[in-house]
């Protein structure tokens, strides 16, 4: 009996780069926070301009994780650039949702590819967390936007330190 | 209760008793205008926040995310490939600078008792004779070469630990040229077969894998080397032997939204101390993702029920089986993150679809995944690995449930063609030619009338023209007892490429035919293994013979694809021998399947030979020729094969990529 490894009987291939679906989508997103700085202040655009493309050639080009969260992160400093050229709530926080959308993406992207692979049928799983993620954040910034159009005239200075101290405390507790 | 969750406790009272401050603050206007507060806290918290988020994202590019390791089910498995320990020991001694001297005297005495080997087959001389020829250097031309042999171990001895510690770089770096001279020079010397020779003068630096695999010369084919799987060893779960139809392997956090705190910390932070409320709202969506990453529910996958179906029911090994695997959500609630690999035994490989899916379960719902299998000899049921999350993805629980889907795979005991069975003398009625006269049909001898011979074979012509009666002796047939031997030590699972089967898949599979083969010649015929784990099944005939023979092939642990290593069973060393050699019936002759990867099986078919046993070794030869490793465990190979033949034992050299039947054939007009 001989064995011969042809194309049928030889093993499929297996490769585990990022998963399609949501890479795409966390460039799409990192490109929104990239196109809302830049109507916010110019500058800032070109900072997240490469930002947006250490996510698109982490993701698509060099399969690196790091260099894709260090691309995000880069995206999100030009977010808080254009902050400072200009205050406009509403923009900042859709940046900042898009931002952090295309950071949950793209590492979600790593870790569907390498648990799964290329050839692995991914759609469904990477659509329903994309859509947990982006309502989970569509609601929480509708909520703290309403807060904020709220108008809280007590929030006094003291009031405001209070509240951040608090938040810095309660993260540290849950930093594990 | 350690300090770290004290500490803990205590972060998130003082945080709470701030908050509940500050709401106080809020809600009871000009309560806080006797505080001693002013912008500068802000700033100074504002500052804090900024750089703690820094941290975090310190903390998230330094960290890795924790998750369950998957395998490949789908690749091969990585057998090594003969010679492998060599190459190893080369690269650990030329590129580690580990074990030098250990590694360097066992390559060392290897060399020289096989340059003993050939040197005494060649020159067909003694012992003693060989190795004076090889310590005097005579048996080559080429310097190097022979001065491998000539004073290289009393030096080494007498410099002792000293020189190991102190031998620098070109001493390591030229006793690998010499020795890879000197096995070039055994081949031409012992005139083994190899494809190509080798450029002794090249010094370069080679990986691991250069050298285990061989250096590619075209690099084109440099990214064709075949990845392999050992499910157990290439994923992060310890066992994939599971009894029960549901087993929690592991439940993790797996710190995926490390790092999204940065966001909101840093946002937060700058926008306080600048006074921005833009930023200090863009900060809130990242605390909101904070909780949402810490809000988690661990998914109940202990109610999905799995179901795997074949399209055949009984499938020979080699067969392409189509798998259909469907799973469906039992457990009331939503499962939002579904990762499941089908963990195919190691022994499988998936030759198209694909074993795996990531899907969202609703209550109710069911997925499918459809994939085709290359299927080997053995009894199978193996677990689905299952890996959910939450929604959020920050909880993972890795579990293997296991469908009530046995395969069997039997090997069919086909007959494809005669086997040479060795001349011999037994009681029963066969095909085996005897040097014996009796009834049969080939003329034997004429000897004297004894009353009571047959009539029908009472020799006429010679009554006619002597009138004495005389009678004729035909050539008695005998079936013969024959016990099909396999190495089947770790060693011998070996393979002469990643992707190849290696010979304990080639002797058992050739030796399902030839057991065929051999039954149906009307032989007694019975298997053994020498292994760790005995396996022993007498020579006996008879169609449930036949059929236990088929579930012995394809169940019996020691025959198992796997190697040894890879198996559950305890091993502890005894000679595997033993148990076989009590069991043998004295006249049983002996088939015995073996690569001939090491000493110990030439040794065994040649004591097996001197106790009276007709032994016919059938070798596949799986050895390659592309690094110093495989040359030199050819060389090693064919010396064994030449020895044995020395010694009057049939040796069957197969080469596997041709049909064993062909093989037996030329064999057999060599023989006859």
């Amino acid at each position: 009996m001989s064995f011969e490894t042809d194309d049928d009987t030889a093993a499929v291939e297996v490769t585990h780069s990022p998963a399609r679906f949501s890479s795409s989508v966390a460039v799409a997103a990192a490109l929104v926070a990239v196109v809302v700085t830049g109507l916010l202040a110019p500058v800032a655009a070109l900072v997240g301009l490469f930002g947006l493309a250490g996510v698109a050639g982490g993701l698509f080009v060099f399969e690196s994780e790091r260099l894709t969260a260090i691309g995000t992160g880069i995206v999100f400093v030009g977010v808080i650039v254009s902050g400072f050229f200009a205050d406009v709530p509403e923009f900042l926080l859709f940046a900042s949702l898009a931002t952090i959308i295309s950071f949950d993406l793209g590492s979600n992207a790593f870790s569907v590819g390498r648990q799964l692979s290329d050839q692995t049928e991914t759609q469904r799983g990477e659509s329903v967390h994309a859509a947990a993620t982006i309502f989970v954040g569509v609601v929480a910034a509708g909520l703290s936007y309403g807060i904020f159009l709220v108008p809280l005239g007590a929030l006094t200075i003291p009031a405001l330190a209070l509240l951040l101290l608090s938040a810095l405390f309660l993260i540290w507790s849950i930093r594990q | 209760m350690d300090i770290e969750t004290v500490l803990n406790r205590l972060l998130i009272i003082i945080g709470a008793v701030l908050f509940v401050g500050a709401v106080a603050l809020i809600a009871v206007p000009g309560a806080g205008s006797g505080l001693p507060i002013g912008q500068e806290a802000i700033f100074l918290v504002g500052l804090l926040a900024a750089i703690t988020g820094l941290g975090v994202v310190r903390r998230r590019l330094r960290g890795d995310v924790e998750e369950t390791v998957t395998p490949n089910p789908e690749r091969p498995a990585g057998n090594p490939m003969p010679g492998e320990d060599v190459d190893r020991m080369l690269y650990e001694m030329t590129t580690l600078r580990q074990g030098v001297s250990e590694n360097r005297e066992h390559l060392e005495e290897r060399l020289e008792n096989l340059a003993v080997a050939v040197i005494r087959n060649r020159e067909d001389c003694s012992v003693e004779e060989a190795r004076r020829i090889l310590e005097s250097g005579e048996w080559t031309a080429n310097e190097q070469a022979a001065s491998f042999f000539q004073g290289e171990r009393t030096a080494a001895q007498e410099a002792g630990l000293s020189e190991s510690l102190l031998s620098g770089t070109d001493d390591v770096a030229s006793f690998e040229n010499q020795f890879r001279a000197t096995v070039e020079e055994l081949i031409e010397v012992g005139d083994v077969d190899v494809s190509h020779t080798v450029d002794t003068e090249e010094t370069q630096q080679r990986s691991l894998r250069e050298r285990i695999f061989g250096a590619s010369g075209d690099d084109e084919d440099g990214d064709d080397v075949v990845e392999t799987n050992w499910n157990e060893t290439h994923s992060s779960v310890p066992s994939f032997d599971t009894t029960e139809p549901f087993e929690d392997v592991a439940l993790q956090h797996t710190n995926r939204w490390l790092g999204v705190t940065a966001f909101a910390l840093v946002a937060i932070g700058l926008g306080a101390t600048t006074f921005n409320s833009g930023l200090l709202l863009a900060g809130t969506v990242g605390i909101a993702y904070t909780i949402y990453a810490r809000v988690s529910a661990v998914p109940r996958t202990e109610g999905l029920v799995v179901e795997r179906e074949y399209d055949t029911d009984d499938p020979e090994p080699g067969d392409l089986v189509d798998v259909t695997l469907t799973v469906r959500n039992e457990s009331g609630s939503m499962l939002p993150d579904l990762r499941l690999v089908d963990a195919v035994p190691d022994a499988f490989v998936v030759t198209d679809g694909v074993p795996r899916l990531h899907t969202a379960l609703q209550a109710g719902a069911q997925a499918q995944i459809e994939y085709t299998v290359r299927v080997e000899r053995g009894e199978y049921e193996w677990p689905l690995l299952v890996v959910a999350r939450d929604f959020s993805g920050g909880v993972e629980r890795t579990s293997l449930v296991t469908p009530e889907a046995e395969m069997r795979v039997i090997p069919p005991l086909r007959v494809t063609n005669d086997v040479p069975v060795r001349a011999q003398t037994t009681q029963y009625a066969g095909d085996v030619d005897t040097k014996q006269g009796g009834s049969g049909l080939e003329f034997h001898s004429v000897r004297e009338y004894r009353p009571g011979d047959p009539m029908n074979r009472i020799n006429w012509k010679q009554v006619a023209s002597t009138g004495d009666l005389a009678t004729i002796d035909f050539r008695q047939e005998k079936a013969a007892t024959v016990t099909i031997l396999f190495d089947t030590r770790q060693s011998a699972y070996i393979s002469d490429g990643v992707d190849k089967p290696h010979a304990v898949d080639l002797s058992v599979h050739a030796a399902s035919d030839v057991f065929g083969a051999l039954y149906d010649q009307g032989n007694l015929v019975g298997v053994a293994a020498f292994d760790t784990v005995p396996c022993w099944y007498a020579p006996g005939a008879g169609s449930s013979h036949l059929e236990n023979a088929r579930m012995l092939f394809a169940q019996h642990p020691a025959l198992s694809p796997r190697p040894p290593e890879r198996q559950d069973h305890e091993s502890q060393y005894i000679d595997p021998m033993t148990h076989v050699r009590r069991r043998l019936p004295s006249t049983s002759q002996i088939f015995l399947f073996s690569p001939l990867a090491d000493d110990y099986a030439a040794e065994v078919a040649r004591r097996l030979d001197s106790e009276g046993h007709l032994v016919t070794v059938i070798s596949p030869d799986v050895t390659v020729d592309e690094t110093v490793g495989q040359r030199l465990t050819r060389i090693e190979r064919t010396a064994r094969v030449r020895y044995l033949r020395e010694r009057g034992i049939r040796v069957m050299n197969w080469d596997p990529d041709e049909q064993l039947s062909l093989e037996i054939e030329k064999a057999q007009t060599r023989w006859a």
